[in-house]
């Protein structure tokens, strides 16, 4: 039993550890407008190799990006991305630690 | 005579389509955005309740560029009940002249311009131009065309213009995160021109049940004047 706690203990802490490599990047986007629409913002985004998870705010105007441990990206790609997608791109947040 | 007619009633119902295949109105075009090398399809239904009018309706855009998208239709008439099957193979260019964006916002203006080749031989091929609008804020959506055919050859004129309202119902606030599914409320006014004839306006009332990746749509379509025909619209929108 006490073996037990000892390895959840270390799952824990080995999972914090690599939430911590993990990087969240958030970038405002206007005119976003239905989800049909928004869908291929969502398409777009999530075929960077870099990112591993893709979530819209239709409510915020925003992306939230999730990175592939060790990945980076430059805010320049970011907008390039939502600008090809046919939407306005504004400013890139790096909100790993608030999250 | 009776040929004629049909070639009429065939012309009107291409007419009764939309060539849109975004989100936006029932039978309005729309000037919101496709991705480069997006591909969104939409198959529609419109059953009249005039003689033989059935109508199947293929539409395909492709995202050329951010601001260029190809529309490619092809209207198919139930052969069973009526008599020619396909009608005018439409291209149509559209080019986003325009675009201002605001969060939860956005105004576009877009170019449209193109060809109808018909299938028929009685038809002749028409060259299409004119423009759309698109302004959306908040829960409300609305888009304006107006759209010239010009007839070569033997070919008459014809002419469309849409005014159409797309309003939000649900859900009435977006959740914080993850694109939603929406039933949208749709009210539309419409006009067909056909040289020789007076043009045709009408009233379209649906709604729209919108998934991130397809649509499905219906709706009753009511001349207010000329005809007196009573149309029923159905069909889905997928986003590849």
């Amino acid at each position: 039993m006490r073996q037990l706690f000892i390895v959840a203990v270390l799952l824990c802490l080995s999972a914090s550890v690599f939430g911590a490599d993990e990087t969240v990047l958030e970038i405002d986007i206007d005119g976003m407008t239905c989800p049909f629409c928004v869908y291929s913002l969502e398409k777009e985004l999530g075929r960077l190799s870099e990112v591993k998870q893709v979530l819209i705010s239709l409510k915020s105007n925003k992306a939230r990006l999730t990175l592939r441990e060790g990945a980076h990206i430059d805010s320049d790609t970011l907008q390039e991305v939502v600008l090809r997608a046919g939407f306005t791109p504004g400013e890139v947040r790096d909100v790993s630690e608030a999250n | 005579m009776r040929s004629h007619r049909g070639l009429s009633c065939l012309v009107t119902l291409a007419c009764l389509l939309g060539h849109t295949a975004h989100a936006g109105g029932l039978r309005s075009l729309v000037a919101l955005p496709l991705e480069p090398g997006g591909i969104v399809t939409r198959l529609q239904v419109v059953d009249s309740s005039s003689p033989d009018n059935l109508l199947v309706s293929g539409t395909l855009l492709y995202g050329l560029t951010t601001r260029q998208t190809l529309i490619f239709n092809v209207p198919y008439r139930d052969l069973e009940r009526g008599d020619d099957g396909f009608g005018y193979i439409t291209g149509l260019y559209r080019g986003t002249v325009y675009q201002h964006d605001e969060p939860n916002a956005t105004r576009r203006i877009a170019v449209i311009g193109g060809i109808r080749v018909p299938t028929d031989s009685k038809l002749d091929s028409q060259i299409s131009a004119g423009m759309v609008a698109t302004m959306y804020k908040q829960r409300s959506e609305w888009d304006i065309d107006l759209v010239w055919m010009q007839g070569l050859g033997r070919g008459g004129n014809n002419a469309r213009y849409d005014v159409s309202w797309q309003y939000r119902l649900t859900p009435s606030e977006y959740p914080e995160w993850g694109i939603p599914t929406e039933w949208e409320s749709v009210i539309e006014l419409g006009g067909r021109y056909a040289e020789g004839s007076e043009m045709v306006h009408q009233l379209t009332v649906g709604a729209l049940w919108v998934h991130p990746s397809w649509v499905l749509e219906a709706g009753v379509i009511q001349d207010l004047n000329g005809p007196d025909v009573t149309s029923f619209l159905l069909g889905i929108r997928k986003h590849f």
